[in-house]
């Protein structure tokens, strides 16, 4: 009833596209757009990285170790007299690059499997659920270990290593999603029209899952982040001296309380990313649920 | 003594849209042993008005603007938590419209009684318990049951469970929402005639909110018809059936299929309900009303008695209505072009359809050896009540669910197990409309997404501007405004999202379209307006339809035939107004008995059919109705009967169907 009241405003905006529409209701939301800013921000730093970066960050200098932030270094010096700054901006890349490519692998796999289960049922259901039920015994962390030491350590095999801990998560969620969908009467009118089951699942199971997944998705690009650190911790993950936030963090453990920058500036940079991809994917769920259009 | 007094009560909901003025002014009072129905269409105020009563009202965003509430002389707005929540229960109860999600899965329903004596009799666990017992043998369930869970009952089993919750501690006051609503006709015949019984026995007010006003005449004594959040019409139930006054009761009397008389067409009330945020001008009926002058978009008009306290909020309704503007009913031009084809022209035939599912329990007989044709153009109406297996009659017949055994032809062609393109190719052919418009569409997909995907699917058109074409005419011919294209469905109403549901079917242009309760969630007027349409467009592109429905009146008002389920199996089939004028089954009689009549001056004679539903899950042999029925003997009991044609197109599927009916 509301919707004719605006009609004369919506009209002109759905015309252009769905995606507009999403648009528009996402810059509302304040929140949201915070993390937006602070998520392209994050990326960009990443990107160009070699730009912004003052200064090589694998160049040492023991005379200049654990330097406190200064004019010439901003966020002072590790204990090798790397600069904390561009460790942290060189950082980004690799915190980010993994936990992306691990959140979309994970992401894709998982949700396939998920939704494919929970549609077909049956004989289809049972068999990936038990894999996803095997996947589920192994600790994620242990997985990503057994993963690492198995194909070595570096950026990919990092990435596939915290991937592959992370489908039976994603699994698990679509395939509820769509069990409690399956027995919608729109699934059934989609079938009646004509649709085959791949149609139904792309067009109709998918879009619907979208507001957990989008949720646990940006949840996932912290948690990663934090799985990375651990692996490179253990010596598995990313090897030194390419910095990740987790490592320098690590780095930091023996000076907590003698030497402050070297464990709070790595970790205000991993709050302050989970932090903006949590609001922007809080958001993003609700501009893309065009029942809470306000 | 007067239980309750509303006087002048104003509730709003504070929302983002505005203030929606949910309930404007109403008063009402309510004498001891008195039932009042609230009778009104969804939006019109009559949920808040009784979950005000209690308090209950969610704040935020609900306000009570103003107006008094007394029970019993004390007034409830300014009781404190500690009072209120002694009141609730003790002093006033509610009932629930679905039972189903009203008792706690967890405990049994003797503890779900015994609670409210625990609570509020300070009574020991076990004289709750003894009590409950007691209560439980009152609403006509057997003491010993008092140790079961709720999912051991029976729909209305648990309403009944419901009602003696409700009544546990003798309340002097009962508000009763949508009570029966959610019931099966025979179960509902059974739950208000003890409703009736009970309230004779103890004396209780009731507020009674409904829909249904064959359910009012049952059980009410005096009705107050709402309307946008006003009262428009009050009185007896004398005055409000037999001397309707106010132009909405009218309509609303008019919107409903009659079960004892044929009409063409339903004369709807036109348009919607307003926009509770933005009520128009003058009477907030008038834009709707056959009736209206220029007056009525001016002053509001004032709640007036009109002699014995027959109350009508209308400036007119004193004898000086006038002539109704015929002008505003469209009168479709395709409807009247076209007669029906009297050629015998069978489209569909089912021969010994069967559908099974396996279920833990055993094999659950669904559909169970059913055969019956079609004629191309007519309607089949097919009732039941739930579980009986019409739906899955209707999803078997186009190949939802592929069929047990049995066939299904289509124009000759047998497409009972069509896989693949073929079953695609098919589907064309063959469409269905959903019952529920808000679980049939799409969330996230726009208007015109919904009826454009079975032209996007079949490829129908060859580009984008063939496709927004064929979209726009498909909603046009069901009447959906062409600036609602890009809306949502969450935005539209219940009726306009059935509009789209049935522009979806008619995309593929089928030949076949099974209706599943189609106007089942719909309310009465836009009910009729959704009637009138499948019944346009039947006349203007000769289809054929099954239409499914547990509404007696509405099937009768649509079918050419009607083919009655019990339990899987067709117990009768023949002309529809054979059966209501003849009907043979002892369960098609009973189950006629049953449907509560909007009218007082009719002579009911009711044959309450005793007990439930057999369960499908491995039936035993013999007739499935045995055990509710009068006349039910070993040979019943047995030998399941077969179809028989027992007059010309009269078939009906029991052993003694001629000694009953003296034939």
């Amino acid at each position: 009833m509301n919707a004719q009241k605006n009609s004369g405003s919506m009209e002109k905006l759905r015309k252009s596209s769905q995606w507009k529409d999403v648009w528009i209701r996402l810059r509302r939301n304040k929140l949201a757009m915070v993390g937006m800013v602070i998520a392209v921000l994050l990326a960009l730093m990443a990107i160009f990285a070699p730009v912004i970066a003052p200064y090589d960050y694998q160049v040492q200098s023991i005379a200049e170790r654990l330097q406190m932030p200064s004019a010439q270094h901003l966020m002072g010096t590790d204990n090798m007299g790397r600069d904390i700054l561009s460790r942290l901006i060189y950082g980004g890349r690799i915190s980010l690059l993994v936990s992306l490519l691990a959140v979309i692998v994970s992401l894709v796999i998982g949700g396939l499997l998920g939704a494919v289960s929970g549609y077909m049922g049956g004989k289809v259901d049972a068999v990936i659920m038990r894999l996803m039920d095997i996947l589920m015994a192994i600790p994620g962390i242990l997985m990503a270990v057994c993963i690492s030491a198995a194909l070595g350590g570096g950026v990919w095999q990092t990435a596939l290593a915290i991937a592959v801990a992370g489908i039976a998560g994603v699994c698990r969620l679509v395939r509820g999603q769509t069990l409690t969908l399956r027995n919608q009467e729109y699934i059934e009118a989609a079938r009646a029209s004509g649709s085959g089951t791949l149609r139904i699942l792309l067009s109709n199971i998918i879009p619907n899952c979208l507001a957990p997944i989008i949720v646990n998705t940006t949840m996932s690009i912290g948690g990663n982040i934090m799985m990375i650190s651990a692996l490179s911790f253990v010596g598995l993950g990313v090897q030194p001296p390419i910095p990740e936030w987790g490592a320098i963090l690590n780095s930091g453990r023996e000076y907590v309380s003698t030497f402050w920058p070297l464990i709070t500036f790595p970790g205000i940079a991993i709050a302050l990313t989970m932090f903006g991809f949590n609001v922007f994917g809080d958001g993003l769920r609700d501009a893309l649920d065009p029942k809470l259009k306000q | 003594m007067k239980v309750l007094e509303i006087k002048d009560l104003v509730i709003e909901y504070q929302t983002m849209d505005g203030t929606v003025h949910a309930v404007n002014n109403i008063n009402l009072d309510l004498e001891e042993g008195e039932t009042l129905g609230l009778v009104g269409e969804t939006g019109a105020g009559k949920t808040t008005t009784a979950l005000g009563v209690l308090r209950l009202i969610p704040d935020p965003p609900g306000v009570i603007k103003s107006g008094q509430i007394l029970l019993k002389g004390k007034d409830i707005m300014s009781m404190s938590g500690e009072e209120l929540r002694a009141m609730r229960g003790d002093e006033i109860s509610m009932i629930f419209q679905d039972p189903m999600t009203a008792l706690n899965p967890v405990l049994t329903v003797g503890e779900q009684i015994a609670e409210i004596y625990f609570l509020h009799n300070e009574c020991s666990r076990a004289e709750s318990m003894e009590k409950a017992r007691e209560m439980l043998e009152m609403v006509g369930i057997p003491g010993e049951r008092a140790d079961e869970y709720p999912h051991q009952f029976s729909g209305g089993m648990k309403q009944r469970v419901v009602i003696a919750i409700a009544l546990a501690c003798q309340p002097a006051l009962i508000i009763a929402d949508e009570p029966t609503t959610a019931l099966d006709v025979t179960i509902q015949a059974q739950v208000l005639d003890m409703m009736k019984n009970l309230k004779d026995q103890l004396e209780t007010a009731m507020l009674l909110i409904t829909h249904d006003l064959g359910v009012v005449a049952e059980v009410c004594d005096k009705v107050a018809i709402m309307y946008a959040g006003e009262i428009v019409e009050y009185g007896t139930l004398e005055h409000i059936f037999n001397h309707t006054m106010h132009p909405y009761t009218m309509g609303l009397f008019n919107s409903l299929p009659s079960l004892d008389k044929d009409a063409d067409r339903l004369r709807p009330i036109h348009g919607l309900m307003p926009d509770p945020t933005d009520l128009p001008s003058g009477c907030p009926f008038h834009p709707r009303c056959p009736y209206a002058r220029p007056e009525c978009a001016e002053s509001h008009p004032e709640l007036r008695d009109y002699g014995n306290g027959h109350l009508a909020r209308c400036l007119f309704c004193d004898g000086q209505l006038g002539a109704e503007n015929t002008a505003e009913e469209e009168k479709p031009a395709m409807a009247a072009a076209t007669e029906k084809e009297q050629t015998l022209d069978v489209l569909l035939e089912a021969v010994h359809l069967k559908k099974y599912f396996q279920t833990r329990g055993g094999l659950l007989h669904a559909v169970d050896d059913i055969s019956f044709t079609i004629e191309r153009g007519k309607t089949l109406g097919v009732v039941g009540e739930s579980g009986c297996g019409k739906s899955t009659l209707g999803r078997a017949l186009i190949g939802l669910n592929e069929a047990t055994d049995g066939q299904v032809l289509f124009e000759g062609q047998d497409v009972t197990h069509l896989k693949g393109r073929e079953r695609r190719k098919f589907l064309t052919n063959m469409q269905m409309i959903f019952q529920d418009p808000f679980s049939s569409l799409d969330p996230r997909k726009t208007v015109f997404e919904q009826i454009a995907a079975p032209l996007r699917i079949n490829k129908v058109c060859r580009n984008k501007r063939e496709l927004e074409q064929r979209v726009a005419d498909l909603m046009e011919t069901v009447g959906l405004a062409r600036r609602l294209t890009y809306s949502y469905p969450h935005e539209l109403d219940g009726g306009r999202r059935q509009r789209i549901g049935v522009a979806r079917a008619l995309a593929l242009e089928p030949k076949f379209i099974v209706c599943d309760e189609p106007v089942s969630a719909l309310d009465v007027s836009i009910q009729a307006q959704v009637l009138n349409l499948l019944q346009d467009l039947q006349a203007a592109k000769n289809l054929t339809y099954i239409f499914i429905t547990h509404d007696l009146s509405v099937v009768r008002h649509i079918s050419d035939d009607i083919m009655v389920m019990y339990v899987g199996c067709m117990v009768e089939k023949c002309a529809s107004h054979e059966l209501f004028d003849y009907p043979l089954h002892p369960y098609t009689k009973g189950m006629l008995s049953a449907v509560p009549i909007p009218s007082i001056n009719m002579e009911k004679k009711r044959i309450i059919m005793q007990g439930e539903l057999t369960s499908p899950v491995n039936p035993k042999p013999g007739c499935r109705f045995a055990n509710r029925c009068p006349y039910a003997t070993d040979e019943c009991r047995s030998v399941q009967p077969a179809v028989e044609e027992v007059r010309p197109n009269h078939f009906v599927a029991c052993h003694h169907v001629r000694e009953i009916n003296g034939l």
